[in-house]
């Protein structure tokens, strides 16, 4: 009876495994994933290849991915995620490549005007960002406060990743917060005020292509990522 | 060993399963027994009601908590008429979620435990000219303890393990809304593996010794005294 009910099990679950994947499985930060859906809508378009797209923090993919999940191609919001899989051998060096860089916004929607310099160093309210020990953003947010000496002096509401911090805002819960500047781009945001690069170290977003069968597509999808139509839409989309 | 904040977040852990399990105690037992007891035609809607969470995925709780705790809504409005934080990443907007979220599991042991009281108890004690608060200290209290104690122990211990809707309404504020499950999130995403094995076998040992403790000897306790 036993014996009867494990084999069953396993066939069930052997079942389940069975079905093919011939799509590209791209893991992507999730600050990139509006703009990862439409230049993967696009390569669809061109190679007939479909591509499902897995969005979450940089850190949550890079342990799926250091513990065998299925991704073929990986678009980290850092280098530092795409140097420890190189480093735990998961991947060659020559595989990497960087495909876009990273802005961040000072965003209050109660905002009258857009907010200045001066109005955000005079904010001392509630401060959505992401977690600064491990999302890129919240490591540049960290940096950029640190640099005009506005770190520690206001309360941090914390999200695990940028879309989170974005969505603590916009849910009116948080007056302000520092978030991607590609969302506000992209959701046609007037109320915010670009952080001066030099404030925090460039977020270079790095990816890497991994080492599965399909490495060929994922070739051909870093291409066309890195194709300059698809620059200049990456661009447009608030990137650098 | 145990960084400082681990031990802030064991506290904070256990201050909220604690105030939350104190008001669930007060909450659930009326509630269980109407339960148990009304023929109201309302009454499986309620039933489904407080069963909900056991079904529902935490991020939907999650979801519409962050949107009733914003000041554009009625409940964050008027929160904050008496208030100066808002409710959303606060510690009392985590005991309100985690009041409903753990709900099911005060509410249901003790329903299930009325159920089985035989009613003849209550009429005997009637008849003897026991009142009704007589009734409630007297009879119910006395044989239905184990069941009190597992329904606050269930209470207690989900509460602890709540994960889904702390990361979403909490905001990890350290003191605050950092809780057990969230400070081991954070160490297994900034990859602190060492820390986040700590943590989890405290977890896993608090749980398993208290579900054997529910198992192993109240349930049995109260198995005997129903049935003697």
């Amino acid at each position: 009876m036993f014996r009867c009910t494990v084999s069953a099990c396993v066939l069930i679950l052997s079942l389940c495994s069975l079905s093919t994947q011939a799509a590209l499985n791209v893991a992507v930060a999730s600050n990139f994933k509006v703009t990862a859906q439409e230049v993967a809508e696009q390569f669809t378009a061109q190679y007939g290849v479909e591509v499902n797209i897995s969005s979450a923090s940089t850190g949550a993919l890079y342990q799926q991915i250091l513990h065998g999940a299925p991704f073929n191609l990986f678009l980290s919001a850092d280098q530092a995620h795409i140097d420890l899989l190189i480093k735990a051998k998961k991947v060659g060096d020559n595989q990497r490549f960087v495909y876009a860089q990273g802005r961040l916004g000072f965003w209050m929607p109660s905002a009258i005007n857009k907010p200045s310099i001066d109005d955000f160093l005079a904010y001392s309210g509630r401060l959505a960002i992401a977690n600064p020990k491990f999302a890129p953003y919240g490591v540049a947010a960290k940096q950029a406060l640190t640099s005009v000496d506005k770190w520690g002096k206001q309360p941090y509401i914390q999200g695990s990743n940028i879309s989170q911090t974005y969505q603590f805002v916009e849910s009116n819960n948080v007056a302000a917060g520092m978030v991607a500047f590609a969302t506000l781009v992209q959701k046609n945001q007037q109320d915010y005020l670009l952080i001066p690069a030099e404030w925090h170290q460039p977020i270079i977003q790095a990816g890497i292509v991994l080492n599965t069968q399909q490495a060929t597509q994922a070739n051909l999808f870093r291409d066309f990522l890195l194709s300059k139509p698809i620059q200049h839409l990456i661009h447009t989309q608030g990137y650098n | 060993m145990l960084s400082a904040g681990d031990l802030q977040a064991i506290w904070l852990t256990l201050k909220l399963a604690g105030i939350t399990t104190l008001l669930l105690m007060i909450v659930a037992p009326p509630l269980a027994w109407w339960l148990a007891r009304s023929q109201a035609s309302i009454r499986p809607l309620v039933e489904s009601l407080v069963a909900l969470p056991l079904i529902l995925p935490p991020t939907v709780l999650g979801f519409y908590l962050l949107i009733a705790f914003s000041p554009d809504h009625f409940l964050g409005r008027w929160w904050l008429t008496f208030n100066e934080q808002s409710l959303a990443f606060s510690f009392s907007g985590l005991v309100i979620a985690s009041i409903i979220y753990s709900l099911p599991f005060v509410v249901q042991p003790l329903q299930s435990a009325f159920v089985h009281l035989d009613k003849r108890y209550l009429e005997v004690s009637a008849t003897l000219g026991y009142g009704k608060y007589e009734r409630l200290y007297k009879i119910i209290f006395p044989m239905l303890l184990p069941s009190f104690i597992i329904a606050g122990a269930l209470g207690f211990a989900h509460t602890i393990g709540e994960f889904g809707v702390v990361l979403m309404i909490g905001g990890n504020i350290p003191g605050e809304t950092q809780v057990l499950s969230i400070q081991l999130f954070d160490h297994v995403e900034s990859l602190q593996y060492g820390q986040a094995h700590q943590l989890s076998l405290i977890l896993l040992a608090f749980s398993i010794s208290l579900l054997v403790v529910i198992y192993g000897f109240l349930q049995k306790r109260q198995q005997r005294i129903l049935s003697a």
